[in-house]
């Protein structure tokens, strides 16, 4: 488990929940390569790793919607990917950068 | 920028091989957490076998929590296969399944026709594909 694993994946693809999971059987810590003020949103959910890509952590996210943000190049040896349907991926991105939070929803119906 | 993401991982990890890739899917992972996990974690630590091993334990009893993998409540829509397609107009479709047919495909989100086993996330028709 020396090296590290990048984990990529499209935006609002079940990323955190995934990430989470990884936590709780491996009892370490995800990181991300995210820079540390857009990821206080993770932080505040309590992924610790958030942003630190050395040998805290094991699991590292990459953004990969990150127009304009300086994402910390770090190597991998293997990769992880989890993909969902396009369909649903985007209107919860809506959600997500509507609310800037990643449960709230909406208080109207979006047309 | 969907498309481009996908074509360059592919390239990178899969033609290149620059890193070995393990895909899952959001849907089967919400559906059987316990298989998704345990693939996962045989690529991951590298053993073709992980029954009766400690990890494989653990991933049982963490998958047994309800809250297993919960940071936040997942919303109801988030259980629903294919809940949001009613938000795109007749020409969105069109155009996303046009420029994402092959992954459609490739990651099993293209409905299958007679004489194939059901797919539960074939939410894309492509009528070329009785042929």
């Amino acid at each position: 488990m020396g090296h590290k694993v990048a984990y990529d994946s499209f935006a609002r693809s079940g990323n955190t929940f995934l990430r989470k999971l990884f936590e709780q059987v491996t009892g370490i810590s995800t990181g991300s390569n995210f820079p540390m003020i857009p990821a206080t949103m993770q932080q505040m959910l309590g992924m610790r790793g958030e942003g630190y890509i050395d040998g805290r952590v094991w699991i590292i996210k990459s953004p990969v919607v990150s127009p304009g943000l300086p994402l910390e190049p770090y190597s991998s040896n293997k990769v992880i990917m989890c993909v969902r349907n396009p369909l649903d991926v985007f209107p919860s991105m809506m959600q997500l950068l509507g609310t800037m939070s990643h449960s709230a929803k909406f208080e109207f119906e979006v047309e | 920028m969907h498309k481009a993401f996908f074509d360059s991982m592919l390239n990178d990890l899969v033609v290149d091989k620059k890193n070995p890739l393990h895909v899952t899917r959001f849907e089967d992972l919400i559906a059987q957490p316990v298989t998704e996990l345990e693939q996962m974690f045989k690529f991951l630590l590298d053993i073709e076998d992980i029954e009766g091993t400690n990890v494989q334990r653990i991933i049982r009893k963490v998958t047994a929590n309800k809250d297993a993998g919960k940071v936040y409540e997942l919303k109801a829509s988030t259980k629903v296969a294919n809940s949001q397609a009613k938000r795109y107009t007749e020409a969105q479709l069109i155009k996303i399944k046009e420029d994402l047919k092959d992954m459609m495909h490739f990651f099993g989100y293209a409905n299958e026709f007679e004489g194939h086993e059901v797919n539960r996330t074939g939410f894309f028709e492509f009528p070329e594909d009785r042929d």
